[in-house]
């Protein structure tokens, strides 16, 4: 089976800085994937490309093997679904999800048929003859979504499809849009920098920094064995504790000596000073009246509180750690406690 | 005094303020037109007569009031296919390609503002001196390309030079237009879908465009329908406000009732043109 997109060595440079540097990435049949990253790190501009919209500076995008860097965006065959709707302000929902097929010549009567479809898979049958303005912005996006489906495009992309909605709806059309993507078996790129998104709607996520890809990877790969530093503080919360590094690849962080995790830990000399990656559900708090953590802060989470601890002095330092709900009457504010860190190999900072 | 009350008296107030605006204006703009309407139906010895408005069909000359106004709204139906055709292409090309050139195609578009016509006419004539036959009177190519554009049975020269004059206001009417909605955006969903630029252009952005257009062909209209200075320089005597202006009769009764009937048949056609425009809308999406 032929990959569905690939970008292989893609550099695009805008004056003297390279909005992508060397960006190489293999995308499988039929998966849903995101790419993450911070402002300006160039996602967007990755998109792009795919999407024909802009051209790489050198270096080359395929889709289904076959080179597309010379063509234009008319004839890629790719439906995309923007930030900002964009759907087109004087037609009507059904004529905006019928467009792409009306280019294509399809006869009035099984244009307006398929378009009703798909209005109908995204649950807005009702409301083919709004206008736009006359819908809420959830029901512009999902719009879109048919739009962009009906052309029954090789590759959908998805512009950070879901930025400009509230939270709730934000959640229902996240759900949404996982279910037809699985439904209809379409490859999917989706780029946003809303980590919690990326993680809970896509197959693999890839994440960038400076125009490269620092880690491609299934979500929970993610978040449980980062391949860097950037990438363990970039998805999910992670904390920098000091530690001392000791001899075959170990260090000892919060009073335990633990595996590190990075093949050039065994390179450290023995007794210099790390910064290890520890995330917070990986210390364990015990209530102890002369312990040297005081709680800070305490947020109630539903199964877990997130609890902010701090020590006093001159090298006051400051942790987070994740509690579970049912101890929460242990870390209330003010109250002190000992921190010590769960068995398990951590990741050391550059 | 409760809030209430006070937010009462201040509403009362805003609405006492709106309405005393509304009147000075409409006494403003709407005095003069029934004052002038009130002095042409006005018989001499007391009571009422429509003579003024008979007489304006019945004015002696080559050029009738008919001939007049059909020529004018011919000039002023290129004027507005010249300026558009000339600025939606310059715009899109401006907000999608080369936004770095808007301030100085901006400044170019408003110089007719800064320059009065008569500028324009002065330019013109020097066009037409510089390109005047030889002492054996046969002109170059130049001379007769020159003497068809300025004959008066096709006058393509006002178009040309009113599409000038026209600029600013189109200008502006089809910027904003363009910065009430994402065209960059829009232009990409298209192009995505599979549309080529000239279906983006025909299907997406002109009918989004379509109130700043009719704008700024209302404005085009409104210009050429009362523009007198140039099309008198340069000796063309059919355009309406020329014709107008030359009228042989004496009578005061009789030009007033040609100024209120040809600005009220003027109103009726922008709401002709509006309605239709709209009405089009409205059947697109009922039709949908």
């Amino acid at each position: 089976m032929t990959t569905p997109v690939e970008f292989r060595d893609t550099r695009r440079v805008f004056g003297a800085t390279a909005a992508l540097d060397g960006f190489t990435l293999a995308i499988r049949p039929g998966e849903l994937l995101a790419l993450l990253g911070p402002s300006g790190c160039g996602k967007t501009t990755a998109l792009r490309l795919l999407a024909g919209f802009d051209r790489p500076t050198s270096g080359s995008v395929l889709v289904d093997g076959r080179d597309v860097t010379a063509v234009p965006a008319a004839k890629r065959e790719m439906g995309m679904v923007f930030q900002s709707y964009s759907l087109f302000p004087t037609m009507s929902a059904l004529d905006n999800v019928a467009f792409g097929l009306k280019v294509r010549g399809r006869g009035g009567a099984a244009r307006r048929g398929r378009a009703q479809e798909l209005l109908d898979l995204v649950g807005l049958g009702e409301h083919a003859k709004k206008l736009p303005h006359q819908m809420s912005g959830g029901q512009q996006q999902r719009v879109a979504l048919a739009r962009a489906l009906a052309i029954e495009p090789r590759v959908l992309l998805l512009d950070e499809p879901l930025s400009a909605l509230d939270a709730k709806v934000r959640e229902q059309l996240r759900e949404e849009i996982r279910r037809i993507q699985t439904e209809l078996g379409v490859t999917t790129v989706m780029v946003t920098h809303d980590q919690e998104e990326a993680l809970s709607m896509a197959d693999r996520v890839g994440v960038m920094r400076a125009g490269r890809l620092e880690q491609c990877a299934a979500p929970a790969d993610l978040y449980q064995r980062p391949a860097s530093a950037f990438v363990a503080e970039f998805v999910g919360t992670m904390n920098r504790v000091p530690g001392v590094a000791e001899q075959g690849g170990k260090v000892r962080v919060l009073g335990t000596t633990v595996l590190a995790a990075d093949a050039g830990a065994r390179s450290r000399a023995d007794g210099e000073t790390v910064q290890a990656l520890v995330r917070p559900e990986a210390l364990v708090l015990t209530a102890d009246p002369a312990g040297a953590w005081t709680v800070t802060t305490a947020a109630f989470r539903g199964a877990t509180v997130r609890v902010t601890l701090s020590t006093h002095g001159a090298d006051a330092q400051r942790l987070v750690a994740d509690v579970p709900a049912h101890r929460a009457d242990e870390v209330t504010g003010g109250s002190r406690v000992q921190v010590a860190l769960m068995d398990g190999p951590v990741l050391l900072a550059d | 005094m409760t809030d209430n009350a006070i937010a009462r008296n201040r509403g009362a107030g805003g609405t006492a303020l709106r309405w005393l605006v509304l009147t000075v204006a409409a006494i403003y703009f709407i005095g003069p037109l029934l004052a002038a309407i009130s002095f042409t139906v006005k018989k001499p010895g007391g009571g009422v007569t429509l003579s003024a408005y008979r007489d304006i069909f019945n004015q002696p000359g080559e050029i009738s009031f008919g001939h007049a106004l059909i020529y004018s709204l011919l000039i002023a139906l290129a004027t507005i296919v010249l300026a558009l055709a000339l600025m939606v292409p310059t715009q899109l090309l401006l907000h999608l390609r080369l936004p770095r050139w808007r301030g100085l195609v901006e400044v170019i578009c408003l110089l007719p503002l800064v320059f009065p016509p008569v500028v324009l006419v002065v330019g013109v004539s020097g066009v037409y001196r510089w390109a005047q036959p030889g002492e054996d009177g046969q002109g170059g190519a130049a001379f007769h390309l020159l003497r068809f554009i300025r004959d008066s049975s096709h006058p393509l020269l006002l178009p040309l030079l009113y599409a000038v004059m026209t600029l600013p206001f189109v200008y502006r009417a089809i910027d904003a237009g363009l910065r009430s909605f994402d065209v960059a955006t829009l232009v990409e969903a298209s192009r995505s879908l599979g549309a080529s630029w000239p279906t983006t252009i025909g299907s997406v952005l002109l009918p989004s465009l379509r109130t700043a257009l009719t704008n700024a062909a209302f404005l085009c209209f409104a210009l050429v329908m009362g523009e007198y200075t140039v099309a008198s320089i340069l000796l063309y005597t059919k355009p309406f406000p020329v014709w107008l202006a030359q009228l042989p009769t004496t009578s005061g009764q009789v030009r007033a009732a040609i100024s209120v009937f040809s600005l009220l048949l003027v109103q009726a056609l922008l709401l002709v043109v509006s309605g239709v425009g709209t009405r089009g809308a409205r059947r697109k999406v009922a039709s949908s």
